[in-house]
């Protein structure tokens, strides 16, 4: 992983090397893993590693955001599941992470997390929670 | 061509009364700040904003650009701000 803190994307996976994780999830097994990650908590943010050591700045800032909200939320790393780093860009047709999911439902990424912060709207969105 | 331009171009082509400003992120071209200026955003929420910038740029993540800085609006509150 590319110690640049910006890489918020992947790069086209590279063919699983020996040892390294193969998904097994395919097809709608992988569609019913999304669902039920995706369905998993109010707010779940699919991010690169985790709160405690996010692998990119995006991610990062996605973290330090919600932390702000002072609502529960769940993450995902998505390095950890070659499946579903693949089949959650399929699933929400959005190329990039981190992807926040609010019941079960496209936020956005950090962008729009930090437009929404900004003007109020995600604290608006969470209280409804 | 590098990554930014070809964001701007491909926007410009999709999107023909597209405002598009892109500058650099990092100062290697392929982490990009991308604002687009554009009346089919009307109506249309943050993320279907943003979907649709990004379903343009698609192809050109599978290629070299890494990250993109998304802002959108509508070419009225481009010329107000």
């Amino acid at each position: 992983m590319s110690d640049n803190p910006f890489q918020i994307l992947d790069d086209q996976p590279s063919p699983p090397q020996l040892g390294e994780e193969i998904g097994e999830t395919q097809g709608s097994d992988l569609q019913k893993k999304i669902q039920s990650l995706t369905n998993c908590a109010d707010i779940v943010l699919f991010m690169k590693g985790n709160p405690q050591s996010p692998q990119c700045g995006f991610s990062a800032n996605a973290v330090g955001i919600l932390n702000q909200m002072g609502k529960p939320f769940k993450t995902f790393d998505i390095l950890s599941d070659i499946d579903v780093r693949q089949g959650l860009k399929e699933y929400s047709n959005w190329p990039t992470y981190p992807q926040l999911y609010v019941k079960g439902e496209l936020v956005g990424g950090n962008d729009i997390l930090m437009e929404m912060h900004r003007e109020g709207n995600l604290q608006k969105l969470f209280d409804t929670l | 061509m590098d990554p930014m331009n070809r964001a701007k171009e491909l926007i410009e082509r999709q999107i023909p009364d597209a405002i598009v400003e892109v500058s650099d992120l990092t100062g290697t071209r392929d982490h990009v700040s991308l604002l687009v200026a554009s009346d089919v955003f009307k109506g249309k929420n943050l993320l279907e904003q943003h979907r649709m910038v990004m379903d343009i740029l698609k192809e050109e993540f599978s290629q070299e650009l890494h990250a993109v800085q998304i802002k959108t609006m509508t070419k009225e509150k481009r010329m107000n701000s």
